[in-house]
């Protein structure tokens, strides 16, 4: 600084002045934190870049602008222009900076020798894969997780191209739910809840403030449906659910259920609305073919003892469904987890039609299907009834060969399948994981993938918003580690193995993809993008990815919705949910419910999401089990204690929590935890619940009844803390002056 | 003092202030999804909270939710609040501390000066809502996570208190920005981490001196209150009251 004496007198004078005139005052300048000096030529600021991509979660894509800061990624943050996103992102998407730069991270590709895993080349890595890709063809499998992508497209390619067949593994199976969306409706994909603009909302299990679908999105709306400035009212929610979820927590009414009996609820609703003649005409006189009047008595007239719900509650629930138009019913997560769940969701969904809501503001809007073919948006996930058919395969040796990416079957298979044993009948198996999972430390060789945010891709949110929208996944900072992205990885085997790729990488598929968009958006001016007469594509690509994405708000799904007889017919007996082992052995019902933090396991290995308090328990770290008040100190049994869960298939060991609303009847236990493996922040912590579950199926689907098992309880007689984020700092609250307070208007 | 004096003084306070930020919470939006939490803890460089630190309940979250329960089986219900640091206009947590490591800004924020702090909690012990958090240890994070460390805000180090500072980086920053444009801050410009982050919209931050602000209209709202109001801390944080239509009185749930 060229500092003449002049301008040395003119500062001094000036601060001694500042000092003067602020008396006592401390100077502000001097508690500022980090502050820049405020001499213009000291001020170092870093300079800041956002850059639009997606992440995936284990609840589904988010798009999210991503603050980079010198080639670091520093903070995750909603994408305000895209419509399901709003500005607004979840904890999951958040920790996706953490799974970046997680510390046990696969470093590069390693293939296992005597037992033990060295590094190897990509080079050596893809000759590797190749060969064995080549011997193993029409022995071979390939396990994803669920996915609405082009990458998807890549790898059905490959499956198609090198006979592989391809298994979609969930832990949690929508496939009750899918099929009962299509029973309905006649679609191939969720629609989309108009919930901001309903007036009554009934769920029957779907968290959807939770854990269940897009909760960010439906979060957005929740807000408005409660308090949004251009509502006359505001919307009452009804939860129905054998366990308090975080949705269930914020209802206006939550009422238990006893476990499977959520579609005989649902046909007594739909048997006093078309009793009353208050439902949709059309919808009522197609349902009550099936619900004749003699069905319809008898529904009501044992509606209590079969449900544990009093007549009178759905009575009211009823009222208010025709009574509040438009109304929403919904349904999802244990409604659909029993022997009888696809008739169970498919009643619930019924219900819609008898409201009257299909294709209205403030009900339920289809989605259209995605303008491109290469984006590939329903994927059937594979059922339990054929993960032991898998099994026994590996089992006999069928199967040579198996690549598995965003998978871990050998944690959520329910142990009975014995998986693991099964994976290690499999000649070779390649694992794309990015981090050391359970299915993966079984792997002969390991391919890691790059994380969402060093990836191309291009994908669809799921639900949309009622129009399409596209997303755009761009890499925003370097590879962290010597990873490859997984679809660039099956195209250049194919190469290799002498057929023509689809595309040259996953890059150029997303390039193509966008002369797609483009010539869609300039040819029937559809489209949130901007395009230049010439056809010029650079102008076009680029707003692309700063907006992270196309949407075509102009186009709605068009309305073509009339009920289908033959899934009415088939609704005339609910069959009673069966459940594995007998109430006098296994006196309890076990509910397992997906963790708000750490999903179904997913996230077991990023610490903000291990550090997330469940917003009900506030636990923390552990599995815990909720129980009943009034049962735990019938068994005499405290916060902490340690008890073992025992299935006919298996036990886990648990810490009591004293939950106050918990039914008698059952425990409610979170997934996600008891890792083997899987990084330091995963690994041997609290209990998998998912393996002691039965491999008990639904009926019909073969899906896996994950809420169909019965279990017993055995205090251990040790006891440890329960880490918790209640009780943490004292509670100050005194008496008439309520921490929440609440009002009635 | 008695409680008008303190009112009067407080009220002499805010009208030397330029801005007084403030934030709004509206509880019948909230559903207690914990996205603020995680949003706070990556943009402000909490450290990482594993399970001792819950067991020695020495948890650091400048924001929680904090639920609570009413009645039994099957009439319980769960409610949530987001609780964070209030900045009171007569915050308990400033006169008590030795060093003036905590103090009132010109702009309405509770500072915490962590390079004056020495480490005497007595401002977490006089603080009402448990919102200031004491580290009994350095941070540590694996060298890769550091990475991801906010270059605009410190590190605490070992024996000092944190807590929320409503994004003070953000305000500066936005602040910065504004002068180097030309084009004057406007309301919503400013988003703390975990309003901007909230899905339900229940989080809602600006100046409560500008008339025009969506805060200064919600905190005239009929359901509006404060929490702990009657300890007379004077906090620039306004909530609004959770509504349920089976409440028979004013403040109490009844089932």
């Amino acid at each position: 600084m060229d500092l003449s004496r002049r301008k040395l007198l003119k500062m001094s004078g000036m601060g001694l002045g500042a000092i003067l005139f602020a008396g006592c005052a401390v100077p502000e300048e001097e508690f500022i934190i980090e502050s820049p000096h405020d001499l213009p030529e000291d001020l170092v600021e870093g300079t800041e870049a956002h850059y639009a991509t997606f992440v995936n979660t284990s609840s589904g894509y988010e798009s999210v602008l991503v603050r980079v800061m010198q080639g670091r990624a520093k903070k995750v943050e909603g994408n305000p222009a895209h419509p399901t996103s709003r500005g607004k992102h979840s904890a999951r998407a958040e920790a996706s900076l953490q799974s970046l730069y997680h510390p046990d991270r696969i470093n590069g590709p390693m293939k296992k020798t005597g037992g033990s895993f060295q590094s190897i080349t990509w080079d050596e890595a893809i000759e590797t894969l190749s060969t064995q890709v080549k011997n193993a063809s029409g022995n071979a499998a390939i396990i994803t997780g669920p996915d609405a992508s082009i990458r998807h497209k890549v790898v059905n390619q490959f499956a198609k191209d090198h006979k592989l067949d391809h298994h979609i593994f969930e832990s949690l199976e929508n496939t009750n739910l899918m099929l009962a969306i299509n029973n309905v409706f006649g679609q191939n994909q969720l629609p989309n809840f108009d919930f901001q603009n309903s007036n009554y909302i009934l769920s029957f299990g779907a968290d959807f403030l939770g854990t269940w679908s897009n909760s960010v999105f439906n979060s957005w709306q929740y807000g408005n449906f409660r308090q949004g400035h251009s509502r006359d009212k505001r919307g009452t929610l009804v939860h129905i659910e054998p366990r308090l979820s975080l949705t269930a927590a914020n209802a206006d009414e939550w009422f238990y259920n006893k476990p499977g009996s959520e579609g005989v609820i649902a046909l007594t609703i739909a048997s006093i609305i078309i009793d009353e003649g208050s439902g949709d005409p059309e919808a009522s006189s197609a349902v009550s073919k099936v619900l004749t009047s003699s069905v319809r008595s008898s529904l009501i007239e044992n509606v209590e003892q079969k449900t544990g719900i009093s007549l009178s509650h759905i009575k009211d629930i009823a009222h208010s469904i025709t009574n509040n138009s438009p109304a929403i019913i919904v349904g999802a997560g244990l409604a659909g987890a029993h022997t009888n769940g696809e008739e169970n969701l498919t009643a619930i969904y019924l219900l819609n039609a008898l409201a009257g809501n299909i294709g209205k503001s403030g009900g339920i809007q289809f989605n259209p299907e995605a303008p491109l073919t290469d984006l590939i948006t329903q994927s059937n996930t594979t059922t339990i009834s054929e993960w032991g058919d898998i099994s026994n395969a590996m089992k006999n040796g069928q199967v040579k060969l198996a690549l598995i990416h965003n998978a871990n079957p050998v944690y959520g298979l329910p142990e009975s399948l014995n998986f693991k044993n099964a994976l290690e009948s499999v000649s070779y198996v390649v694992s794309f994981s990015t981090f050391m999972d359970e299915t993966t430390a079984q792997a002969d060789l390991i391919l890691p993938d790059h994380t969402s945010l060093e990836s191309w891709n291009l994908n669809v949110s799921k639900p949309g918003p009622g129009y399409q929208t596209i997303g755009v996944q761009q890499p925003i900072v370097m590879p962290e580690t010597n990873s490859a992205d997984f679809g660039d990885v099956l195209l250049t085997i194919t190469d290799r193995l002498g057929k023509k790729p689809i595309w040259d990488s996953v890059k150029s598929g997303v390039i193509e993809n966008a002369k797609t968009l483009q010539s869609i958006s300039l040819n029937e001016n559809r489209g949130n993008l901007v395009t230049k007469d010439d056809g010029s594509f650079d102008l076009f690509w680029v707003s692309l990815l700063q907006n992270g994405g196309w949407w075509d708000i102009q186009n709605k799904a068009s309305v073509e919705f009339s009920l289908n007889s033959d899934v009415i017919n088939k609704l005339g007996a609910i069959s009673d949910p069966e459940f594995s082992g007998s109430s006098q052995n296994y006196p309890f019902h076990l509910l397992p419910f997906e963790s708000q933090g750490i999903g179904e396991g997913s996230g077991a290995h990023l610490p903000w999401l291990q550090g997330i308090p469940d917003p009900i328990s506030t636990a923390v770290w552990d599995t815990w089990v909720e129980i009943n008040p009034s049962k735990a100190s019938e068994l005499g049994l405290r916060e902490g204690d340690i008890v073992t869960i025992e299935s006919s298939h298996g036990s886990i060991d648990a810490k009591i929590y004293i939950h106050p609303a918990t039914s008698p009847e059952v425990l409610s236990i979170p997934i996600g935890q008891g890792h083997k493996g899987y990084g330091r922040y995963a690994t041997d912590r609290g209990s998998n619940v998912l393996s002691i579950l039965s491999p008990i199926e639904e009926k019909n689907s073969g899906a896996l009844a994950w809420g169909a098992t019965r279990v017993r309880l055995t205090p251990t007689g040790s006891r440890k803390r329960l880490p918790k984020s209640e009780g943490a700092v004292e509670a100050r609250a005194l008496p008439g002056f309520p921490v929440v307070q609440v009002t009635n208007h | 003092m008695s409680h008008d004096e303190a009112e009067e003084e407080v009220m002499v306070l805010k009208t030397r202030t330029e801005k007084k930020y403030g934030m709004v919470v509206d509880i019948d939006r909230c559903s207690g999804c914990q996205a603020c939490v995680v949003a706070c803890q990556s943009e402000n460089n909490v450290r990482i909270n594993d399970d001792r630190d819950f067991l020695q309940r020495r948890a650091v979250q400048w924001i929680r939710i904090e639920r609570y329960w009413e009645g039994e089986f099957p009439n319980a219900k769960a409610r949530f609040i987001p609780m964070f640091c209030q900045h009171c206009d007569s915050a308990p947590c400033e006169p008590v501390c030795p060093v003036y490591a905590t103090y009132h800004n010109n702009e309405g924020l509770n500072v915490q000066v962590y390079n004056r702090c020495i480490g005497t909690r007595f401002c977490a012990n006089n603080d009402p809502y448990n919102v200031r958090f004491f580290n009994y240890w350095e941070p540590v994070w694996p060298e890769s996570l550091r990475n991801q460390l906010n270059p605009d805000v410190s590190i605490r180090s070992r024996g000092i208190m944190e807590k929320c500072t409503f994004c003070v980086q953000r305000i500066r920053r936005a602040g910065r920005d504004a002068a180097k444009s030309g084009i004057p801050l406007a309301d919503g410009d400013i988003n703390p981490a975990c309003v901007q982050a909230c899905p339900t919209d229940a989080l809602v931050f600006g100046d409560l001196k500008d008339e025009d602000s969506k805060v200064h209209a919600m905190k005239n709202d009929e359901r509006s209150y404060q929490v702990l109001e009657h300890v007379g801390t004077f906090p620039s944080v306004y909530y609004l009251k959770k509504v349920d239509k089976h409440a028979t009185e004013e403040g109490h749930g009844k089932h």
